[in-house]
């Protein structure tokens, strides 16, 4: 017999039944306690740690009846696997508990043999059930790690710079992310933005996700570019060696994951108001100017990580002040709703089209209305969104 | 006389399954116990507690059933219908009956466990 031991509970107002089972149950090697009625039942289960209930059908006080739905409404309780203790005539009522949701049952009198095999194959059950919940639960406690080591990864604050103003959104689908979004100076003063989705959800693509986001940002954080030469990169050679590095190192070390990732990276002279940028595969941004102007910016090379050797073409549009670059992941254009009916580009560009906020107005207003658009439904992909904004120039009294 | 009473059969059973010293005390422990429940059918039945006569009738028959009290376990099962189909009219004089039955069966378990 591959019984295993536990600490169990008999619940009988029958002495004499109580009695019996106890000592059956004490030579198979179980400890027991015991209650006389429903209401110490739940009161013994409550103060202490049962793995299974042999539970009598008809007594005083609060019948077995009330005792299994009482537990199976207690999530504390309803785990633990009740086996009701029935007369052989009472079989309707056994199988009504069963519908309850009991274990199993046993018939009076009892026969050991069979007592033994049942409690074997309840005890069994649950102490797998009792592995799952324990590896369930020590899995969200590393999920919860995961997602807090890559909240990390992600800027706590966005640099402060006069005459700009930048805003970012980020809510991930799940615990741990695929998206990611960056912004930083460079010791040029130059402003870097950056917004990204990696192929695929989970752990996968949040690994991913922070190999992606830390390429980019030690390469251009890295002055390798000027030890060697005389020559100092320009904005947008810098630009072009990050991206390619960025590529070339996941393609070349993780060609057989087949992992990816679509980048936008956006150089930005504060100065001047000119955008150097590379669109790697990635949902278009857009550069809303005045009066509702809006300009798309359509990918200039392959998405990250794909071809090695892949040619990326650098960009340049200049910012006027009051113009703001909107950029986005595609779990903005791809929510759905309850109706499964995606929020859609033209929904976007029609928010886009009246934005003459703040960027973290502008963003709010977009999170407002896609919440309210995806109602009731779960959230599909990660939504991820950045905004840079040139300010007017102040009234001058000069 | 036993053989007539008890099910030697179920007793012999139970017997083996608990041992000599265990069923010694599992047949006081019934002996305290009857009396007790038999007591409440009376007043049950004048007082038309359905429920009270129901368990105490449920419980006789239960212990019955464990020692092989076969006549004991029919006339508590018959009690026991009796109030959950609210015949108690039909009771009668079962009740003497079943304390005949119960007299009869501790004198057989007495002696079997000798």
């Amino acid at each position: 017999m591959n019984t295993e031991a536990g600490h169990l509970l008999v619940v009988d107002d029958n002495k004499v039944n109580r009695m019996l089972l106890e000592h059956h149950l004490r030579q198979q090697g179980h400890t027991i306690d015991s209650a006389v009625n429903g209401r110490q039942a739940l009161d013994k289960l409550r103060s202490d740690s049962f793995d299974l209930v042999l539970l009598d059908i008809e007594m005083p006080e609060m019948d077995g009846y009330q005792v299994l739905s009482t537990m199976k409404q207690d999530n504390q309780l309803r785990h633990i696997p009740v086996i009701m203790v029935t007369a052989v005539d009472e079989i309707a009522s056994a199988i009504r508990c069963i519908e309850m949701g009991a274990e199993d049952y046993l018939p009076k009198p009892f026969d050991p043999v069979l007592l033994r095999a049942r409690i074997g194959a309840s005890l069994e059950k649950k102490h797998l059930r009792d592995k799952e919940r324990l590896y369930l639960k020590s899995l969200e406690r590393e999920m919860e790690i995961g997602r807090e080591i890559q909240a990390g990864f992600l800027p706590t604050d966005l640099p402060k710079v006069p005459g700009w103003e930048i805003a970012a959104c980020f809510k991930a689908a799940r615990e741990v992310a695929g998206d990611f979004y960056d912004a930083f100076l460079l010791l040029d003063g130059s402003l870097v933005c950056v917004i990204g989705d990696v192929c695929g959800k989970g752990v996968g693509a949040a690994l991913f996700m922070t190999l992606c986001r830390s390429l980019i940002r030690a390469t251009f954080t890295s002055d390798v570019f000027n030890r060697q030469d005389t020559h100092v990169l320009t904005t947008a050679e810098r630009l072009h060696h990050v991206v390619s590095f960025t590529n070339n190192y996941i393609a070349d070390t993780h060609g057989d994951a087949n992992m990816f990732a679509t980048v936008f990276i956006g150089t930005f002279n504060l100065q001047d108001g000119s955008v150097a940028y590379i669109n790697c595969g990635h949902e278009p941004p857009l550069l809303l100017g005045k009066n509702g102007k809006l300009t798309s910016l359509p990918p200039s090379g392959p998405a990250i990580g794909i071809i090695p050797d892949a040619d990326f073409s650098v960009q340049e549009i200049a910012m006027e002040a009051g113009n703001l670059l909107f950029a986005f992941t595609d779990g903005i254009p791809d929510a759905l709703n309850m109706e499964g009916v995606s929020f859609g580009h033209e929904r976007l560009l029609e928010i886009a089209r009246k934005g003459d906020a703040t960027p973290a107005e502008f963003l709010k207003n977009i999170e407002e209305q896609l919440v309210q658009f995806i109602g009731t439904a779960d959230q599909f992909d990660d939504i991820t969104m950045i905004a840079v904004k040139r300010e007017s120039p102040p009234i001058s009294n000069r | 006389m036993p053989e007539s009473v008890i099910d030697q059969a179920v007793f012999n059973e139970l017997k083996e399954s608990v041992g000599t010293d265990f069923i010694g005390e599992l047949v006081n422990t019934f002996l305290d116990e009857a009396p007790g429940l038999i007591a409440q059918l009376r007043p049950a039945l004048a007082a038309g507690d359905r429920e009270t006569f129901r368990r105490a009738a449920h419980s006789i028959k239960s212990n019955a059933a464990t020692f092989g009290a076969m006549q004991l376990n029919a006339l508590a099962k018959e009690l026991e219908f009796m109030a959950r189909e609210d015949r108690l009219g039909d009771v009668g004089d079962k009740i003497e009956i079943l304390e005949t039955a119960y007299q009869q069966s501790i004198i057989a378990l007495k002696e079997l466990c000798r």
